[in-house]
């Protein structure tokens, strides 16, 4: 009776997102993503991971708390970094060919990344926001005790619970973490990898607690 | 194509624009742009501006008539049930919308409006109520427009307010704005939904600069506003370079 929800669904795809950037920014006029980490998630199964490195000719400079926050290292970048244009196409194949894209605070973040990213590179992003499941938004839902019902339309909910603030409230993903009982390397969140991963196992206990 | 309407606001509108009322040709290179000179430059004779108040009114209707343009004037503010109601609940219910001036008796009333917002319903902002509207109100005088972002229909879908319009007394426009938002769509959709068949629909964009490329003035200036700064400027959404006069072009 419940199979059409995706707790039960092998079929679909989605696609774990995650930038690191020189600060908190919501425009490439003044904040780049330089880490970008992705998995492909298909049912429960994880079928692929990419960590990218992107290397800007930019004169932005990584702001001291980010630096600090996501331990951005100079030496790796020039070890591991990949110029944007190299990065986007694979980037772009993930989002666009994911059933669903899947992130924490997508919606007040990321999705401007996507947005400026895909712009630069000549495309428009805008198919990319309806196939947005935020675990912020989500899991804000839960704790206000207003979950997903499947006569909403998600999109809207999303924003509607993501720009609700209730004190006392923590939504983050370390807090979530802890209080679902995940077993983690909770040290090392802040680069993106380890973030998508800890946001995978989140998503894995949401799913069991909203009509999606 | 579809026509769209430039809603322009100048820096009368604290924190909100950076374009300026100076007369055409006195604006300083390299500083900020007057609303003026680029209308000259795009050869319009006639153009909207929606303020926030009232302070740039009068220059801007001196400068308008000197230079034969045609100013329509309007105000943005916030409106809601009962103004008189001042708590964090009644914040909940309480949305924007933009009322424009006709002719000079519309002007005297939208002063009267402005000024009973500012003084009786005054909550952190000028808030009017549609009680107080529908007494002052005439067709004649004034039109009633609803903006495309932060109306009741954005606010009530998007972020779980309870506004509720009272249209009763008037017969509204809405506006239709697309600037690259991911949310735009969302709202363009409730928009439709809700005038079909009912209320006219126009296409708009508001105006806060001249080109794209000033987008990273314009964010500084929200950013000095707001005591934040360009590496966390916290503010929702702060990301489209899109309000501007280059992109209704």
């Amino acid at each position: 009776m419940d199979d059409h929800l995706l707790r039960f669904d092998k079929k679909k795809t989605f696609c774990f997102i995650d930038f690191e950037t020189l600060n908190l920014c919501l425009n490439f006029n003044h904040n780049l993503p330089w880490q970008c980490a992705m998995l492909k998630v298909k049912g429960n199964e994880t079928v692929d991971s990419k960590d990218f490195y992107i290397k800007w000719d930019s004169d932005l400079k990584i702001s001291e708390d980010a630096a600090r926050i996501t331990r951005y290292s100079q030496l790796t970048m020039e070890q591991r970094g990949l110029p944007p244009e190299d990065v986007f196409p694979t980037i772009r194949d993930w989002l666009d060919s994911a059933d669903y894209i899947v992130g924490h605070n997508l919606f007040h973040f990321d999705l401007y990344l996507m947005k400026d990213f895909y712009n630069l590179m000549g495309y428009n992003y805008r198919h990319l926001t309806r196939k947005i499941i935020d675990t912020n938004s989500l899991a804000k839902g839960i704790k206000f005790g207003t979950p997903y019902k499947p006569s909403d339309n998600l999109t809207e909910y999303q924003y509607r619970m993501s720009s609700t603030v209730k004190k006392g409230v923590k939504t983050n993903l370390t807090a979530l973490g802890k209080e679902y009982g995940i077993d983690h390397d909770y040290d090392n969140l802040h680069n993106a990898l380890v973030d998508l991963d800890l946001n995978l196992k989140i998503w894995n206990k949401i799913k069991w607690q909203v009509e999606i | 194509m579809k026509e769209t309407i430039g809603f322009w606001k100048s820096h009368y509108s604290i924190g909100r624009s950076i374009l300026t009322l100076e007369k055409p040709g006195e604006s300083k290179p390299h500083l900020s742009d007057s609303i003026f000179d680029i209308l000259k430059e795009s050869d319009q004779k006639k153009f909207f501006l929606i303020e926030d108040s009232f302070s740039g009114f009068l220059q801007a209707h001196t400068i308008a008539k000197d230079n034969k343009l045609q100013l329509i004037f309007g105000i943005r503010l916030t409106a809601t049930d009962n103004m008189l109601e001042k708590s964090e609940e009644a914040l909940n219910k309480r949305s924007k919308i933009v009322i424009i001036a006709k002719n000079k008796e519309g002007i005297n009333k939208l002063m009267r409006i402005y000024s009973t917002a500012a003084k009786d319903g005054f909550y952190y902002e000028p808030c009017i109520d549609f009680k107080f509207l529908k007494n002052i109100w005439n067709d004649n005088d004034l039109s009633l427009v609803i903006p495309f972002y932060d109306s009741f229909l954005h606010k009530n879908c998007l972020n779980g307010k309870s506004c509720i319009p009272d249209f009763g007394f008037c017969k509204p426009t809405f506006t239709i704005e697309d600037n690259n938002l991911p949310f735009d769509f969302l709202i363009e959709n409730r928009v439709n939904e809700y005038c079909s068949g009912k209320f006219e629909m126009i296409h708009t964009k508001s105006i806060y600069y001249k080109f794209k490329k000033d987008f990273l003035a314009y964010m500084t200036f929200k950013c000095i506003n707001n005591r934040t700064t360009l590496e966390k400027p916290n503010m929702d959404h702060l990301s489209s370079n899109e309000f501007c006069w280059e992109a209704i072009n």
